[in-house]
């Protein structure tokens, strides 16, 4: 099997030069896109996880390899089997970031990059410590039985993390119509960060769009309706600790405390599942939104809107 | 994962946060009551604002709902996050 680097070490340097373009750009016009707390932390989450993901390394591959061993085909290393892998990789992406937002047993792992009330580049940094944990690993092993490589899998899945760096931006408004009708897309993205009762739980993508569009998820951001970025209850400290760890404590807390026969919930429901009805969900929260009249207010109006990357003013069609 | 690629991500990491700090990023006040009522309401879901007051320095406010609810916003960074009053 041929040792593979990890493309992710190598595109530190450009992810370090991006970020600084990036806040020169806020500087010059919306000083309040960067906080330098706001920053290290997330830069501090994402130092973490790849150290988190350095000590489990070992083990998700030896793994990755066991299960390789049951392959119901043999794939070689061909020019073929490489963009095959990258789609059938973000389509187990796509599956395992809908369940991370719908479960939250794999929620209290994904939460950690959710948890900024800002949206930019350092954003796309806040990358989970406790996945190992979680267990997210099952959602590649299919990849694995079906017989791709692990080390192809994993280069791949490399390559996926980077495209999603630079899509954490509110620098460029729309790309060109085909690009955002195949591609994630800063826009699309935005609406994935997003806690607009509209914008709850959509556009799971890692590269391809199109996974949304095919399992009804999507949703285009609208121009009236600008995105507010963080969790539905945001946790206002920046402590890099309980940004990690806040929810699972919550799980922990709940299942101590949760009768018998709602425990489970607590763990494999969705995030604000409660067995009383005391919390919100995003369905919850959607109807409460639904149920008024359109709210005549809106936070940030006044503010200047993100710019452009093509000529294409209008939003993408649903 | 080499020691090299550690402390160089470390002194990335401390070092942008610096520029952020140079280059003065950050900060926030709020600009009216409408935006404090606004800001609760994106805030709470089911909440619907009737009043806001606004601290002097406008990093806070106490926003009142139709209830009587009270919902006391606090600058955070440069975003703002509302807590029980
Ligand atoms: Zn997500
Ligand atoms: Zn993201």
């Amino acid at each position: 099997m041929p040792d593979l680097p990890n493309p992710v070490d190598y595109a530190v340097p450009g992810f370090i030069a991006l970020v600084l373009i990036e806040m020169l750009i806020a500087r010059a016009r919306d000083k309040r896109r960067y906080c330098p707390k706001d920053t290290l932390t997330s830069l501090m989450l994402g130092f973490g996880s790849t150290i988190a993901g350095a000590l489990t390394a070992g083990a998700v591959y030896a793994m990755a390899v066991w299960v390789w061993g049951f392959r119901l085909l043999d794939i070689p290393y061909a020019w073929w089997a490489w963009p095959l892998c990258f789609v059938l990789d973000d389509l187990a992406y796509y599956v395992f970031h809908r369940s991370a937002h719908r479960v939250r047993w794999f929620w209290a792992s994904h939460v950690i990059h959710h948890s900024s009330q800002h949206y930019n580049l350092s954003t796309a940094l806040r990358q989970t410590w406790t996945g190992f944990f979680s267990m997210a690993f099952l959602f590649r092993l299919p990849l694995f039985l079906i017989g791709f490589p692990p080390a192809m899998v994993f280069f791949c899945a490399g390559v996926n993390l980077i495209y999603q760096f630079w899509i954490h931006t509110e620098v460029i408004g729309r790309c060109p119509r085909w690009f955002e009708a195949v591609m994630n897309t800063p826009s699309h993205h935005r609406v994935h960060h997003a806690t607009n009762p509209r914008y709850l739980d959509k556009n799971y993508a890692g590269v391809f769009i199109v996974w949304d569009r095919m399992f009804g998820s999507f949703t285009p951001e609208l121009d009236e309706d600008r995105p507010r970025y963080g969790l539905v209850k945001n946790l206002g400290r920046f402590n890099v600790l309980w940004a990690a760890f806040h929810e699972w404590i919550g799980i922990a807390r709940d299942l101590w405390s949760a009768p018998w026969r709602a425990k489970a919930g607590y763990a494999f429901g969705p995030p604000g599942w409660s067995h009383d009805g005391s919390r919100d969900t995003s369905e919850t929260i959607r109807e409460k939104w639904a149920g008024r009249a359109q709210p005549t207010r809106h936070p940030g109006e006044g503010r200047d809107p993100p710019s452009s990357c093509s000529s294409e003013p209008s939003a993408v069609a649903a | 994962m080499s020691w090299t690629l550690l402390a160089g991500s470390l002194a990335g990491v401390l070092g942008l946060a610096l520029v952020a700090k140079l280059l003065r990023l950050g900060g926030a006040e709020l600009a009216s009551e409408d935006e404090a009522m606004a800001i609760a309401e994106a805030e709470r879901p089911g909440f619907v604002a009737v009043s806001a007051v606004l601290a002097e320095d406008r990093q806070s406010a106490v926003v009142t709902g139709t209830d009587g609810e009270q919902v006391r916003l606090r600058r955070h960074g440069a975003q703002f996050v509302a807590e029980h009053a």
